[in-house]
C-alpha cells in the first residue's frame, strides 16, 4: 500500500459522494415533477489489495443508477386509474342525462306529461270550449316537443362519445408511437449499463399512465428495459411493431355510433376500463337504455292516444282526409312485415258516419277488418274498396296515394267522421289522429287534423257537449300497456326517475370505491416512488460528510507525502 | 368522501402535496354543494343525490299534479251545478205562483177579465222561465245535455220545444272515478213525455253482431277456450283477436284439431247464441282458460254436456247497425204499412218499408220533424221515440188496424206499460170501490169486473181476462188506444159500459157496443205529453185563455208532480254540492299534505343548510391552513 494508493482510495471517494450528492441533487430537482421515480446510487467497493497477510481495501466505486420502484404495484396502480376514468366517464355522463330530464324540476318531461292530460281533463269539463281546445294543442306540442328535445340531447351525447371515440383513436395511436419511441431510447440508454434510464422511464411511465385512462392495457417489461402493451391478450405494441387503433362505424341506439377497434382485425377493445371504455359502455348500455325507455312511452303515447282520439268525434266533419302512415304494400295483409306499417292493425272494425250536410242527416257504416288469421285476411286495399263499398256505394272516395297512404275525399255535399274503432286500423294509418311519428325523435302534432282546434276529437256521439272520448284520453296517462311492462305512461315516466336515480346513485357510489381504491395504490406507489425532501436533506448531509471527509482524508495523504517530500531535503 | 391511507413508511413530498390538494378540492367541493343548495332552495339538485328521495318525491309531485287538476274539476263542477240549482230555484217559485193564481179562478166565480188577466200572468211566468231555462253558465247553456252551444228551449207557436237531450257530462274527480257535472233539463223540469219509451226488442244475434253488444252490452272477455269433445286431447282456441260473433265462429271452425274431432260451432237454431256439436254425439267440456269468462260470456261453458247442445241467450243490444230483420226474436218487422205520429200541430205518416237497420228507422221518424227524439235507449234493448214539445199531445200509431210496425218496433205510445194515470191528459183512469166497468158478450154472459189496484195496461188487461176466463181479451188498439174482443158466439150484444157513477170504461175508451159479439176499437185516451213543468204551464194558460176550468184543474194537479220531480232534483243536487264540497275540502287536505312531503323531501332546511355552509366554511380553512403548513415544513429549514 503505496500513499500514492491511498490518493487513489481517496479519489474513488471524492467521486462516488459526488456523484451521490449530483442523484441527491436531481431527486430534490424533481421532487415536484409529475410522474418522476426518485433514484438511488447503488455504491460498491473496489476490489482489495493485498499487502503480505493484509488485504486493504481499495475505495468505492458508483456501480449504478436505480428508480426507487414497486413494478407490480405500478401496473395495479395503473390499473386502478383506467378503471376509475371509466366510472369516472359514465357517472359524469350519468350526471349530464340527469340534467337532460331535470325531473325534479318543474320544466320536466312528467311535468309536462302531467300538463297535458290536465288540460284534456280541462277540456272534459267543457269540451266545446275553443280556448280549452286550443290549450290540449299546445300542451300537446309540448309533450312532444319535450319528448324530441330530451332524445336530442340524447343523441347529442351519443354524438359527443363518439366524437370523442374518433379523435381518441388517433390519440391512442400516437401515444403508442411515444412509447414505442421511448423503447428505442430507454434500449439505447441502457444498454450494457446496469443503471437505469431513470427520465425516459419516468417519460414512459407516464405515457402509459396516459394509454391506460384511454383503454384497458397491461404492460409488460422485456429484459432490456422495453415494454410490450396488450389489449385484452392482443398486442398494440409488440418489440416495436404497432398495432394502430381506428373507430368503426356503428349504430347505438338508432343513430351512427363509433367503436374502437383494433385497426387490422377490428376487434373491439374492450370497454371494461379506461375513459374511452367507461363512455362507450355507458354509451351502448345505460345510454341505450334510457333511449329505449323514453322511444318506448313516445310510441306507446303515441299510438294509444291516436287510437282513442281516432275513434271520437270532433266540432266539424271531414270532407277530405289523408292519413299521417304509410304502407310500403297496399295489397300485403295488414299485420303482415310486407305491409311495413309503424302500428299494426288488428281483427275488428270500426265506423264511419256520413253526414249529408244539407239535411244534418248522419248514417253509420260499420267496416270490418277481417285479420283474424282466417281465410284471406284484408290487405288496405280490401278495406279500401270496402269502405267505398259499403259507406258510399261504390264511389271512390277512400283510395291509396302514391305514398301509400289513406285518402279520403268526400262527394260533393257529404261529410264523414270515424268511430268505434276496435282494430286499430284508424290509429294504424294516421287517420283523425292526433300525434304523427312512431318514435322519440319524430313525435310531433297532426297538424292536418287538431292543428284546427275544432276536429280534436272529444266525443263519442258526434255532439259537441258529449266528452266520452276525451273523458277516455284523460284517463290515458294512467291506463297500463303491454308496450311498457305492464306500466302505464305515468309510472314508466317515474320509472326513468327511479333508473336515472338509481343507477346514478349506484355509479357514483361505484366511482367513489374505485377513486379510494385508485388513490389508495397511487399513495403506496408514491410512497415508494416520490421524492421525501427531508430524506434527500439527511442524504446530502451524510455525502457532503462523506465528501468533507474524503477531501480531509486527501490533504492528510497530502500532507504525509509533503513529509515524504521534505525528508529528501 | 373517501379516505386515502397514508402507509407507516415514507411520506414524500408527493404524497403530502397529493393529499393536500385532494382534501382541500373535497373541500371546496362539498362547500360548493352546500352554496348550490342554498341558493336554489332545494336539498336534491340531482336525483342520484338520493334516489329513495328522488323517487318519492317525483311520485308525490305526479299525484300533486293531479290531485289539483281533481280538485279543480270538482270546484268546476260543483259552480256549474250551483248554477243550476239557482235556476231550479226560480222554477219551484214560478210553480207556486202558478197554482194560486189556478186556486183562484177555478171557482168559477171569475169575469172574463180575471181569466185574461191570469193568463197573462201564467204566460209572462212561462217566458221568464224559458229564460231561466235557457241560461247559461260561463258561456254554455246548462241544461242543453249534449250540445251546449244550442239554448234547449225554443218557443215554437204556443208551445215550448226542448231540443236538447238528457247527457250528463261526467267529470274525474280520482283516478278512475267520475261525478256527474250537470243535471238533465228532463229529471229537473221535465221536458220528455213519459209514453214513447220502447219496449225490449229482443234482437237474435248474427255472424256480423259484435261481442262488444253482446250480454247486454256487457260484452265477451277476451280470452282463450279450452275444449275437450272427449274423442282427442283437450284444444285450446285464441278467441283474444276475435271481434264479431263470426270471428268466433270462424276461428273455431278452422281449427285443424278441433276439425279433426267433428266439433263446430255456429249460430243455435233460436237464433239467439250458438250452438256446439261434433259429428257423433258426445261430452263436451267448454270452459275458460286463465280465470277468464269468455266461456260463460259466450254462453258455450259446458261440463260433460251432451252435444249437439245450444248455446244461452246471448241477448245482444240493439244497435244502430242491428237489422231489423234480427228484432223480435227473429220475427223481424213488419215495415209494409207506415206509422203515424200526430203531435199537436204535427203528423207525419213514415214510410219504413225500406228500412233496413235500426238507424234507418231512427233516421227517418227524426227526419220526419214532427217534434219528437228517436234514439237507442240507455239500456240499449230499443228504441225511444220521445215528444219534445211541451203544450201538445202526441201519438205512434199504426197507419192502419193491420199495421203492425210501431209495435214491431216497440213505439207504439200506448202499449201494455202504459200508466193508468197518464190516461185522459194526465187525469188517470177513475176507479171506485167494486166493481168498475161490466161486459157483457155476445153468448149472453155479463161480468162485473172490479179494476182495483190497477196501475198499468198490462194490469187492466190481467183483470178482465182474468174475470171473464178470457172469454173477452184486451189488445193494444194499433191505431191508437185499446181494443177488446169477446171471443164468445152468440146473438147478443157486445157491451162494456161503466158501473154506476164508475168511468173506467169510459176512462180507458173502451165502452161501446157492437152487434154479436167482435172486437170494439177503443179510442186514444193516452194521448201522450210531456211530463214537465212547460207542459203543465201551457196547459193552464191554454185553459185560462179558453176558460176551460175543467183543464185548468188537471193541469193544477199537475203542478204537484212538477214540484215533487223538481224537489228531488234540488235535493239530489243539493247532496251532490255537499258531496262535492266535502271532497273539495278532503283534496284540499290531501294536496296540503302531498305539498309538505314534497317539500321535506326535495326543498332545502335553510337553517340546516346554513350551518352546513359554516361547518363547511371551517373545515375548508381548516384544510388550507393544514396543507400550507404541512408543505412548509422541512427538514432544510433548520440545516
Amino acid at each position: 500500500m503505496t500513499l500514492f494508493s491511498s490518493l487513489s482510495v481517496g479519489a474513488s471517494a471524492i467521486n462516488v459522494n459526488q456523484l451521490a450528492l449530483s442523484v441527491v441533487g436531481n431527486n430534490i430537482a424533481n421532487a415536484g415533477t409529475e410522474g418522476y421515480v426518485r433514484e438511488d446510487l447503488k455504491v460498491g467497493t473496489l476490489d482489495s489489495t493485498r499487502y503480505g497477510t493484509l488485504n486493504i481495501g481499495s475505495g468505492a466505486t458508483a456501480t449504478s443508477t436505480q428508480q426507487q420502484i414497486d413494478r407490480f404495484l405500478r401496473e395495479r396502480s395503473r390499473e386502478a386509474d383506467s378503471s376509475f376514468a371509466a366510472a369516472d366517464a359514465r357517472a359524469t355522463l350519468y350526471d349530464r342525462v340527469q340534467a337532460v330530464f331535470n325531473e325534479l324540476g318543474d320544466k320536466d318531461l312528467s311535468s309536462a306529461v302531467s300538463s297535458f292530460f290536465s288540460s284534456i281533463q280541462n277540456l272534459s269539463n267543457r269540451p266545446d270550449d275553443p280556448t280549452l281546445r286550443d290549450v290540449v294543442f299546445r300542451k300537446g306540442y309540448d309533450v312532444a316537443g319535450q319528448i324530441k328535445y330530451i332524445q336530442s340531447r340524447l343523441d347529442d351525447i351519443s354524438r359527443d362519445i363518439s366524437s370523442e371515440v374518433s379523435q381518441s383513436a388517433e390519440e391512442v395511436n400516437s401515444t403508442l408511437k411515444d412509447i414505442r419511441d421511448l423503447n428505442r431510447q430507454i434500449v439505447a440508454a441502457e444498454a450494457g449499463s446496469p443503471s437505469d434510464a431513470g427520465a425516459l422511464r419516468s417519460q414512459r411511465d407516464q405515457q402509459l399512465s396516459k394509454l391506460s385512462n384511454l383503454i384497458p392495457i397491461q404492460a409488460r417489461t422485456q429484459a432490456d428495459g422495453s415494454v410490450n402493451v396488450l389489449v385484452d391478450g392482443d398486442f398494440l405494441l409488440f418489440n416495436g411493431t404497432i398495432q394502430e387503433v381506428t373507430a368503426l362505424d356503428e349504430s347505438s341506439a338508432g343513430i351512427p355510433s363509433k367503436v374502437l377497434a383494433i385497426k387490422n382485425s377490428q376487434w373491439p377493445i374492450p370497454t371494461d376500463q379506461g375513459r374511452l371504455g367507461g363512455i362507450q359502455d355507458f354509451r351502448d348500455g345505460d345510454l341505450g337504455a334510457i333511449t329505449a325507455q323514453i322511444n318506448s312511452i313516445a310510441k306507446t303515447l303515441i299510438y294509444e292516444f291516436n287510437k282513442i282520439h281516432s275513434s271520437g268525434q270532433g266540432l266539424e266533419k271531414f270532407t277530405s282526409l289523408e292519413g299521417t302512415y304509410r304502407t310500403l304494400s297496399a295489397s300485403a295483409t295488414l299485420n303482415s312485415p310486407a305491409a311495413a306499417l309503424d302500428f299494426s292493425p288488428k281483427n275488428g272494425s270500426f265506423d264511419i258516419n256520413v253526414t249529408d250536410i244539407a239535411t244534418g242527416q248522419n248514417r253509420i257504416y260499420k267496416i270490418d277488418v277481417d285479420l283474424d288469421g282466417v281465410g284471406t285476411d284484408d290487405s288496405l286495399n280490401s278495406v279500401i274498396n270496402r269502405i267505398n263499398t259499403v259507406a258510399f256505394g261504390g264511389q271512390a272516395v277512400a283510395s291509396v296515394t302514391n305514398q301509400g297512404r289513406v285518402a279520403f275525399n268526400a262527394p260533393a255535399g257529404q261529410s264523414f267522421q270515424f268511430g268505434n274503432d276496435t282494430s286499430g286500423f284508424l290509429a294504424s294509418f294516421g287517420l283523425n289522429t292526433f300525434f304523427t311519428g312512431d318514435t322519440s325523435r319524430n313525435i310531433s302534432l297532426n297538424e292536418g287534423v287538431v292543428g284546427d282546434f275544432r276536429f280534436l276529437a272529444t266525443s263519442q256521439n258526434g255532439l259537441p257537449g258529449n266528452n266520452q272520448n276525451v273523458l277516455a284520453l284523460a284517463q290515458l296517462s294512467q291506463k297500463t300497456f303491454a308496450g311498457l311492462n305492464g306500466l302505464s305512461i305515468d309510472q314508466s315516466l317515474t320509472g326513468i326517475v327511479q333508473n336515472l336515480a338509481t343507477s346514478g346513485s349506484q355509479l357514483n357510489n361505484a366511482k367513489a370505491v374505485l377513486e379510494t381504491t385508485k388513490d389508495t395504490l397511487k399513495s403506496k406507489d408514491l410512497a415508494i416512488t416520490g421524492v421525501d425532501i427531508n430524506e434527500e436533506a439527511v442524504k446530502l448531509i451524510k455525502f457532503q460528510r462523506a465528501f468533507q471527509a474524503s477531501a480531509k482524508y486527501l490533504t492528510t495523504i497530502n500532507d504525509l507525502l509533503n513529509d515524504v517530500i521534505n525528508i529528501l531535503r | 368522501m373517501s379516505i386515502v391511507p397514508v402507509g407507516n413508511g415514507r411520506v414524500p413530498f408527493a404524497i403530502q402535496s397529493q393529499l393536500a390538494i385532494t382534501n382541500i378540492a373535497r373541500r371546496q367541493k362539498e362547500l360548493t354543494d352546500v352554496a348550490t343548495e342554498l341558493s336554489t332552495g332545494r336539498r336534491l339538485q340531482l336525483p342520484s343525490d338520493n334516489p329513495n328521495d328522488a323517487v318519492r318525491a317525483s311520485i308525490l309531485q305526479l299525484a300533486k299534479e293531479q290531485q289539483t287538476q281533481f280538485r279543480s274539476n270538482v270546484q268546476q263542477g260543483n259552480n256549474a251545478l250551483s248554477s243550476v240549482d239557482g235556476s231550479l230555484r226560480s222554477f219551484s217559485d214560478a210553480l207556486d205562483t202558478t197554482k194560486s193564481i189556478a186556486i183562484g179562478v177555478v171557482d168559477g166565480t171569475k169575469s172574463d177579465a180575471d181569466y185574461a188577466a191570469a193568463k197573462t200572468q201564467v204566460d209572462s211566468l212561462i217566458s221568464q222561465l224559458v229564460t231561466v231555462a235557457n241560461q247559461q253558465y260561463l258561456g254554455r247553456y246548462s241544461l242543453a245535455g249534449s250540445d251546449p252551444s244550442v239554448a234547449p228551449f225554443v218557443r215554437e207557436g204556443n208551445d215550448i220545444r226542448f231540443t236538447g237531450d238528457s247527457a250528463v257530462l261526467q267529470s274525474l274527480q280520482g283516478t278512475g272515478q267520475l261525478f256527474p257535472a250537470t243535471l238533465t233539463a228532463d229529471s229537473s223540469i221535465g221536458v220528455f213525455s213519459s209514453a214513447g219509451y220502447g219496449t225490449s226488442l229482443s234482437p237474435d244475434v248474427s255472424g256480423a253482431t259484435r261481442l262488444s253488444s253482446l250480454n247486454q252490452g256487457k260484452g265477451v272477455q277476451p280470452g282463450s277456450l279450452l275444449i275437450n269433445t272427449g274423442s282427442g286431447p283437450a284444444v285450446t282456441v285464441d278467441l283474444s283477436n276475435a271481434d264479431s260473433v263470426q270471428d268466433v265462429i270462424d276461428i273455431i271452425n278452422n281449427n285443424g284439431a278441433l276439425s279433426s274431432q267433428g266439433f263446430t260451432v255456429n249460430i243455435n237454431a233460436a237464433g239467439n247464441g250458438l250452438r256446439v256439436a261434433t259429428g257423433p254425439s258426445a261430452t263436451v267440456t267448454i270452459s275458460s282458460l286463465g280465470g277468464a269468462t269468455t266461456a260463460a260470456d259466450l254462453g258455450i261453458e259446458l261440463v260433460n254436456a251432451s252435444v249437439p247442445a245450444a248455446g244461452l241467450n246471448l241477448r245482444p243490444e240493439v244497435t244502430l247497425d242491428t237489422p231489423l230483420s234480427l228484432l223480435n226474436g227473429g220475427a223481424g218487422v213488419n215495415t209494409s204499412q207506415p206509422l203515424v205520429i200526430n203531435n199537436g200541430s204535427y203528423s207525419a205518416s213514415i214510410d219504413l218499408s225500406s228500412a233496413q237497420t235500426v238507424q234507418d228507422v231512427i233516421n227517418r221518424i227524426n227526419a220526419a220533424n214532427v217534434r219528437v227524439r228517436a234514439e237507442l235507449n240507455s239500456d240499449g234493448t230499443g228504441i225511444n221515440v220521445l215528444n219534445t214539445l211541451s203544450g201538445s199531445a202526441y201519438s205512434i200509431v199504426e197507419n192502419s188496424a193491420s199495421g203492425t210496425v210501431a209495435q214491431g218496433l216497440g213505439i207504439l205510445t200506448t202499449n201494455l206499460n202504459s200508466k193508468l194515470a197518464d190516461f185522459n191528459g194526465g187525469g188517470g183512469v177513475s176507479l171506485r170501490n167494486g166493481a168498475d166497468l161490466r161486459v157483457a158478450v155476445a153468448d149472453g154472459t155479463s161480468y162485473d169486473i172490479d179494476l182495483d189496484g190497477a196501475k198499468t195496461v198490462s194490469d187492466v188487461k190481467q183483470k178482465i181476462e182474468s174475470a171473464t176466463g178470457s172469454r173477452v181479451t184486451v189488445g193494444i188498439n194499433p191505431v191508437g188506444g185499446l181494443q177488446i174482443r169477446d171471443n164468445t158466439a152468440g146473438a147478443s150484444s157486445f157491451i162494456v159500459q161503466n158501473i154506476d157513477d164508475s168511468q173506467a170504461a169510459s176512462g180507458l175508451g173502451i165502452a161501446g157496443t157492437t152487434a154479436g159479439g167482435g172486437t170494439i176499437l177503443g179510442s186514444n185516451n193516452n194521448q201522450a205529453r210531456v211530463k214537465g213543468i212547460f207542459d203543465t204551464l201551457l196547459r193552464i194558460s191554454a185553459g185560462l185563455g179558453k176558460k176551460d176550468l175543467s183543464e185548468v184543474s188537471l193541469a193544477t194537479l199537475q203542478i204537484d208532480t212538477d214540484q215533487s220531480r223538481l224537489l228531488t232534483a234540488r235535493g239530489s243536487l243539493g247532496a251532490q254540492l255537499q258531496t262535492l264540497d266535502q271532497l273539495d275540502s278532503r283534496l284540499a287536505d290531501e294536496l296540503a299534505s302531498i305539498t309538505k312531503d314534497t317539500t321535506q323531501l326535495i326543498d332545502a332546511d335553510l337553517t340546516e343548510t346554513v350551518t352546513k355552509l359554516s361547518a363547511q366554511q371551517t373545515a375548508l380553512q381548516a384544510a388550507l391552513a393544514s396543507g400550507g403548513r404541512l408543505l412548509q415544513g422541512s427538514l432544510l429549514d433548520y440545516l
